[in-house]
Formats: structure tokens, C-alpha cells, sequence
């Protein structure tokens, strides 16, 4: 597993991106750098996680869609579950991730579903769940102290939310590159049948990866509504939109079988950079989002010509 | 899954029924479903009066042309748009904006505004094979955030001759006339032309489509206008009904449109279903809405509803192939 090989692409593009920016904040005279590289690091905490569980469904040949809705939904159960302690709020949301991600996983593998038709269904099942937990209304959380701890600067330019996403890219690195699971996900999304063959056990494989990206979605959900400080259960799409980028830029396939955590890492790094660039350079939020969906359109049609086989023809 | 295809392939002149009522467990279930909703419905005072009705009829026809649109999609085997509702939008601010040079022109550049939109993005799925989903969500982002920039957030009509879309044809809204009406043309083309024969077989197995002659990137092109067309229709259709044209107002539609296109039967992998069958789901999804409703569940209800019966079915269908 050539470490270098499968991320020089994603290291180019990040470092053309890196290279853009300073170039603008030089010119712009901009000298905040630490202040900067916090608010990267916090944006980097909200797509991060999200674009790495994503990433890896679509390295194991899924495709989990419903991302968006179990953030969402795990920030209001946590909200919803935090009147008397907000650990307890948090272990709940991300409870229910990772349920959702396991009742993904076991749909997919046990009935030989399609990835993209079970996490559609959990898509528009949850974000009903999310009205139902909230009864339809912006919750607040009742705990200042949480907030400010979740968004307080640690050693200037990290937070607690930045150190937690990290962290997983660390242990999701770790895991990939050390341990026999990585080699074992990248076959499994390779050539599914002769994986099995092999002797792997793809079916674990996969309920595992569904687990991981519902964990890591409910999560990266439940620290922005504590740093958010209101639970809404609004959201749907908006964050697919970052996290699919972020995957493919960072040189995930979508036919399986390709990417690493560390290519996702810099996929979402690119993004946040671009997404700082846009805002020193005092580009409008609306104007942001054209240009992201400019960035996902010209990376969905670079990577057009393969794509075809991960539409659900399971059968 | 394919036998009912197989064998409306070998058919000289395959009947639209052949295709609506094949026999599954699913079909099964569904009868079951529909009959109890039936009876719940019957059961539950003041569902049938006149004013229960016409506002179910009035709830179903603007989301629905949009499920209509979807069913293009879904059965040509690209699964959903993301950027359907958005379509739906700004076609709804065309017809507002140009509204002033008369009715006719505004429902032209209307339609033709929903085609383009929905057409472009079939260029790339169909010719260059680009995955239907990243596409149509790009599309997404890139129509919110740049109608926001050109049009800015509302569009005021320079007149009321939208009014005749919010009108009564012999006590049935106008709009549902036209959902039922556009239901019923679509269903036309699928069953008696050819391309919606091979929209049906591109959408069933695209490979072996091509293998047997069939112009998929032509035929993928086809739906998305027809979907655009249709998506179109309805966003005339949404900035009637509320005077103004926005993206807000149909914002999420697409997830009702497909979640009517799979409760109505059709197959998320493509190749089977019927826009008949999606206004079913279309009016299901409704007599849901009303029941809950009148039972004095709130609308979240509703929502977490819906959503457990379109994994319901899509569980369902998984069950059915095996």
C-alpha cells in the first residue's frame, strides 16, 4: 500500500490550493494568521468527519446518503437529551448513530439492497424523526458551559471540535494503514466476490463501515449543535454537498476500491482552504456555495467515464 | 426482476396493464396497505366531505407534477434528482418574471427554462456517464446559490393573469386538473412511443440497452427534459398558488416526489414503474397527510410517516427479488 502513490494527486491539489491562499493573504496584507487557521480547523471540524465515514462507504463500493439526515438528527436527540447532563445528550446522539449506521448496514448486506436505496429511505425517515424529537421547533441548549468549552481555542488555532476530528483521521489512518482492516476494505470494495473468496468477511466489513460513517456523522452532528448552542431539525443536503467534494477531491473512487483516510483528510483540508480563501477575498456566502457547487460539478464529470456501476444494479 | 420485463419484450404490443399489475409480494403488501389506509380513511369522520377533498386535491397536484418529474428519472435507472425541487424553483421565477409579456410567453420560457436545466445535467449523466447523483447535487448548490445572485430571493409578478391556475374547473382545482392531466399524457408517451419503451430498458439495463442498439446517452437525455418539462409545470404551478415566486416554497419537494415514485411501486433500480402508479403514491402520501391530520397527529408525524413507509417499501422490494 504505497502511502504517497494513492495521495499525490489530493497532496497537488491541496498544495495548489495552500499556496493560492497564503498568495491571497499576503496580498491582502492579512496578518491574523492564527485566527485564520482556526476557523479552517473549525470548518475542517464540521465536513471532516462527515466526508471521512462517507469516504470510506464509498471505498467498500456504498454510497451512504443519509449523512446529512443522521447529523441532524443526533444534534436534536442530544439537545433533546441534554436537560440534566450533556454527556449524556452527546452518548445518546451518537448512539443513535451508530444504530442507524448498523440498521444500514444489515439492510444492505442481509437483503443485498442497494446502499443508495436503503440510505435514501433513512434519509427521509430521520429528518421526519429529527421534526418528531424537536416537535418542530429550534431547541436551545441549556448548558453555556458546554458551549464555550466545545468552541474555546486550544493552543490558539485548535478547538475541541478541530482536536476530535483530527483524532479520528489519526485512529482512521492508523487502523488503515497497520491493521489487515484496511487492506480488507480496499478488497472488499475492489471486487466484492473475489474478496469473499479470499476469505474475507466482506458482509462485516461493510456493517462495519455503515456503523463508522453513522458514528462519525451523529458525532460531527452532536459537537456543532453543542457549539451552535440550538438544535434545528433543518439540514438535509447541505452537507452532502461538502462531503462528497471532499472524498472525491481527496482521490476516492466511486466505483470502490480507491482512497485513503489520509486522501479524504486533504480533500476536506482543500475545501476548508478554498472556503477561507473565498471568505479573506470577502466573497458573499451565496457566491461560496456557486462555488462549491462548481467545484463538485467539475469533479463529478472529471470522474464521469467509470462511474456508472455504483447506480444500484445489485442484481 | 427482469422476468416482467423479459416478457413485455417479447410481446409484439406490450399493454400498459401488463406493466402496472405485476404480481410480487410487494404487490401484495401494497394491496394490504392501501386497503387498510381505505378503511382507516372511510372510517374517519370528515375525510369524505366535500372540503376534505378538495383540499387533498389541492395538497397532491403542486409536489406532485415535481413526483411526476421524478418518475422520468427513476425508471430510466438514475435513481432521483436532487436538484428537481430547485428546478421546480426557479421555473416558477421565470414564469413570475416574464409574466408581464403576457401568459403564454411566461409559460414558454417557463418550460423552456425547466428543460434546459434539467437537460443539461442529462448531456452529462447520459454522454459522459457522470454519477446522476453528485450531478444533480451540484445542480442543487449551483441553482440556490445562483438564483440568489441573479433574481435575488422573491419575484413579484407584474400581473394576476396567474390567477387562472388557482381557479375551480367544475369545482376541481385547476391545478389538480393539470397534475391528473400531466399523469395521464406522461403515462400516453411511455406506453404508446418508442422512446419510452427504451426508456424502460435503459433504465432496466442500460449496458444491454446499448448492446441491443439503443442510444442511452439520447434516451437519458429524453428524461431529463421530460423531467425538466414536467418539474417546470409545477413550479407554474407553486408561484400561482402563493402569488410570488421563490426558492423557498418548494424547497424538500424532491424528497416527497420520491418518496411517491417508490410508495407508488416504481423500482428504485430503474426499468419498472409508471407515472399511473406515481400519482397512486402521490395520493397516498395525501390520504396519509389528511388521516394524520383529521386523527390530530401534527405534521411531524407526517413526515416520520412517510419517511417509515418508503423504507417500508423499499425493504419491501428488497424481499421481493430475492
Amino acid at each position: 500500500m504505497g502511502l504517497i502513490g494513492e495521495e499525490k494527486k489530493p497532496l497537488a491539489i491541496f498544495g495548489v490550493v495552500a499556496i493560492s491562499l497564503a498568495a491571497a493573504l499576503v496580498m491582502q496584507g492579512n496578518t491574523s494568521v492564527e485566527l485564520i487557521l482556526f476557523s479552517i480547523l473549525q470548518y475542517f471540524a464540521t465536513i471532516g468527519p462527515v466526508a471521512l465515514g462517507l469516504g470510506l462507504t464509498m471505498i467498500a463500493r456504498e454510497f451512504d446518503i443519509s449523512v446529512g439526515s443522521t447529523m441532524s438528527v443526533a444534534g436534536c436527540i442530544a439537545v433533546v437529551a441534554s436537560t440534566s447532563d450533556p454527556y449524556l445528550g452527546a452518548a445518546c446522539g451518537i448512539g443513535v448513530g451508530l444504530l442507524i449506521g448498523l440498521s444500514q448496514g444489515v439492510l444492505v448486506t442481509g437483503l443485498g439492497l442497494s446502499s443508495i436505496s436503503v440510505s435514501l429511505g433513512f434519509l427521509i425517515t430521520l429528518a421526519g424523526f429529527a421534526y418528531v424529537v424537536t416537535g418542530n421547533m429550534t431547541i436551545p441548549l441549556d448548558h453555556a458551559d458546554v458551549t464555550s468549552a466545545i468552541n474555546a481555542p486550544v493552543l490558539g488555532i485548535f478547538s475541541f471540535r478541530s482536536i476530535f476530528a483530527i483524532a479520528c483521521f489519526a485512529i482512521a489512518s492508523f487502523i488503515f494503514l497497520k491493521t489487515r482492516a484496511g487492506v480488507e476494505l480496499i478488497a472488499t470494495g475492489s471486487d466484492p466476490t473475489a474478496a469473499a473468496t479470499a476469505g474475507v468477511r466482506t458482509t462485516r466489513i461493510v456493517v462495519i463501515v455503515f456503523m463508522i460513517s453513522g458514528g462519525l456523522s451523529a458525532a460531527a452532528g452532536v459537537f456543532l449543535t453543542y457549539g451552535l448552542s440550538v438544535a434545528s431539525p433543518s439540514g438535509l443536503t447541505d452537507i452532502l454537498v461538502p462531503a462528497i467534494s471532499a472524498a472525491i477531491i481527496g482521490g476516492v473512487s466511486l466505483t470502490g476500491g480507491r482512497g485513503t483516510p489520509i486522501g479524504i483528510a486533504l480533500g476536506a483540508l482543500t475545501l476548508c482552504l478554498l472556503n477561507a480563501g473565498l471568505n479573506a477575498l470577502g466573497v458573499s456566502p451565496v457566491a461560496q456555495q456557486v462555488v462549491l457547487a462548481f467545484v463538485l460539478f467539475t469533479v463529478a464529470v472529471a470522474a464521469a467515464p467509470q462511474l456508472y456501476r455504483i447506480i444500484p444494479q445489485r442484481s | 426482476m427482469t422476468g416482467t420485463l423479459d416478457l413485455a419484450a417479447q410481446r409484439p404490443t406490450p399493454s400498459a396493464q401488463k406493466r402496472i399489475n405485476f404480481p410480487s409480494a410487494g404487490a401484495a403488501v401494497r394491496l394490504i396497505a392501501v386497503a387498510a389506509l381505505l378503511a382507516l380513511a372511510l372510517s374517519t369522520p370528515g375525510f369524505l366531505s366535500r372540503v376534505s377533498l378538495i383540499a387533498l386535491a389541492n395538497a397532491i397536484s403542486l409536489v406532485g407534477c415535481v413526483a411526476l418529474a421524478m418518475t422520468f428519472l427513476t425508471i430510466g435507472g438514475n435513481v432521483m434528482s436532487f436538484s428537481i425541487a430547485a428546478t421546480t424553483s426557479v421555473a416558477g421565477m421565470v414564469f413570475m418574471a416574464t409574466l408581464g409579456y403576457g401568459l403564454p410567453l411566461a409559460i414558454g420560457s417557463s418550460l423552456l427554462a425547466g428543460m434546459i436545466i434539467s437537460g443539461a445535467q442529462g448531456v452529462v449523466i447520459g454522454t459522459l456517464r457522470a454519477n446522476p447523483l453528485i450531478v444533480s447535487l451540484a445542480a442543487y448548490a449551483l441553482l440556490i446559490g445562483g438564483t440568489q445572485l441573479i433574481a435575488g430571493p422573491k419575484i413579484e409578478p407584474a400581473n394576476l393573469d396567474f390567477q387562472i391556475f388557482k381557479g375551480r374547473l367544475y369545482g376541481v382545482p385547476v391545478s389538480f386538473v393539470i397534475f391528473a392531466g400531466l399523469a395521464v399524457l406522461g403515462q400516453l408517451v411511455l406506453t404508446f412511443t418508442r422512446v419510452g419503451h427504451e426508456l424502460l430498458l435503459v433504465g432496466s439495463n442500460s449496458k444491454a440497452a446499448e448492446a441491443a442498439g439503443i442510444h442511452v446517452a439520447r434516451i437519458t437525455l429524453f428524461a431529463y427534459v421530460m423531467a425538466g418539462a414536467f418539474a417546470a409545470v409545477g413550479g407554474i404551478l407553486v408561484a400561482s398558488r402563493f402569488g410570488a415566486a421563490d426558492m423557498q416554497t418548494a424547497r424538500g419537494f424532491e424528497y416527497t416526489a420520491i418518496a411517491a415514485v417508490l410508495i407508488g411501486g416504481s423500482s428504485i433500480a430503474g426499468g419498472r414503474g409508471s407515472l399511473i402508479q406515481t400519482f397512486v403514491g402521490m395520493a397516498t402520501i395525501a390520504v396519509i397527510n389528511a388521516l394524520t391530520l383529521l386523527q390530530g397527529f401534527s405534521m411531524e408525524v407526517q413526515k416520520l410517516t412517510i419517511g417509515l413507509a418508503v423504507l417500508a417499501v423499499i425493504i419491501i422490494q428488497g424481499f421481493g427479488r430475492k
